[in-house]
Formats: structure tokens, sequence, C-alpha cells
């Protein structure tokens, strides 16, 4: 049976090809490849992704203090 | 959230310090998200002095004062924590972390990695995975199963 997603889904890799796979989530449901990709990233692009969430968090809040007004 | 301009500018004014929370798992590797900048700061008077002067060209103000207070030596001096705001972002800069953990008892337990050619000293995954433990908040704890399986990617690899 190949690896499940966060999600319990079938990961597509698995689906694809035969060969066994790296598991994508670990018992805890943590999903391994995000940690993979995430690993795969110079410190400074791992930082220049944290400020990109970031900056669309603080568009979120600015939009909905916006719609409360 | 301007966060390698806000590391700029206290690695441009010398401030020793050890970049903790958050961050730290984000440089680690860990694919965690947090809304400010954690550092732990060496408390000798030169050093707070340097903190000051970068806190002031990054315009800080405190957050846990209404007359948005600016920090000054004696806020940093002591163990306490400085909470902030700056025209970069969030910036928490703290006296200790865990019981009474200073910069000078953490040092072993770090790293100093080079950040867009700034030399950033950084909490070590394992210490962060500790200190997490030992604060034992509901979001300290709720992080730790990304930051220990990244930590077991990293000795997988």
């Amino acid at each position: 049976m190949g690896a499940r997603s966060a999600y319990g889904g079938v990961a597509m890799s698995d689906r694809d090809d035969p060969r066994p796979a790296e598991p994508v989530v670990n018992d805890e449901g943590v999903d391994l490849t995000l940690i993979r990709w995430s690993l795969g990233l110079t410190p400074l692009e791992r930082l220049r992704v944290l400020e990109g969430h970031m900056d669309f968090a603080e568009k979120v809040r600015e939009a909905r203090r916006d719609a409360a007004r | 959230m301007q966060l390698v301009e806000l590391l700029r500018v206290l690695v441009r004014h010398e401030v020793e310090f050890v970049v903790v929370g958050g961050v730290a798992a984000v440089i680690n590797g860990a694919p965690v998200a947090t809304f400010d900048l954690d550092i732990l700061h060496r408390r000798t008077p030169e050093n707070v002095r340097r903190l000051v002067a970068a806190l002031t060209e990054l315009d800080a103000t405190l957050r846990t004062d209404s007359r948005k207070l600016r920090p000054n030596e004696s806020h940093l001096l002591g163990p306490g924590h400085a909470l902030m705001a700056t025209k970069l972002g969030v910036l928490d800069s703290l006296g200790t972390i865990e019981a009474n953990t200073t910069y000078d008892d953490v040092l072993g337990d770090t790293f100093v990695t080079t950040i867009d050619g700034l030399p950033i000293r950084t909490l070590t995954l394992v210490r962060l995975i500790r200190v997490k433990e030992q604060a034992g908040r509901a979001k300290d704890i709720a992080v730790l199963p990304v930051l220990r399986a990244t930590l077991g990617e990293r000795k997988g690899s």
C-alpha cells in the first residue's frame, strides 16, 4: 500500500511509480515532504518564504479590518 | 515584515544576539510560521548600548506600553523580555530564556550561518526543541512534532 498524504490520500508518486517511496507523513501526521522541501532551501530562501507568509497574514488582517468598518 | 533587513540593522550595530523562537526554527529548516523575530541578547552594558542604538534606528516602541515608550538600557539590562514593534516588523528581545538562561549560557548550543552576507548566530534545533518542551505552553507544544520531524529528516539525510 502506498504512503498516505497528510489528508489521507495516496501520494501521487506512489500511483505513478511502483518503487517504494519515502514516507510522506510520519506517525504524528507531520508532512515530511514539506520538511524535505524546506531543508532543500538555503537559510535565506527559508526566511524569504517566511516573510511572504507574514506579509500575506498582514494583508488578510488588513482586509478583515477594512471589512469590519 | 522585513526579517532580513531587521537582522541587517542589528548586525550593522554589532549587537551580540542569538536568534531563538520560530525564526530559529525556520533557519534550522523547519517549515513553521511565526510573526515575530525573537532574539536573546547579551546583557553587557556595551552590548545593550549597541542594541539601543539599533532599536533607535528601527523606531522601536514597547508593545506592552500604551504610551508607545521607546526601549532604553534599563529595559534591556534585566532578565525580562522587551516586546517591541519596529518599522521593519515585530521584534522581541529577551534577556533570558527558559528559567534563567542567558546569552552566554546558551552559546554552546548555537551556530553561525551566513544569511545574505550577514553572520547570524542561531539556536540549534536540538536546543530549541528542549526550550519548547520546557516552556510547555500550548503554542510551543503544537510546534514540537514538526521540529522533531525536521531533526529526524536532517539526521536521515
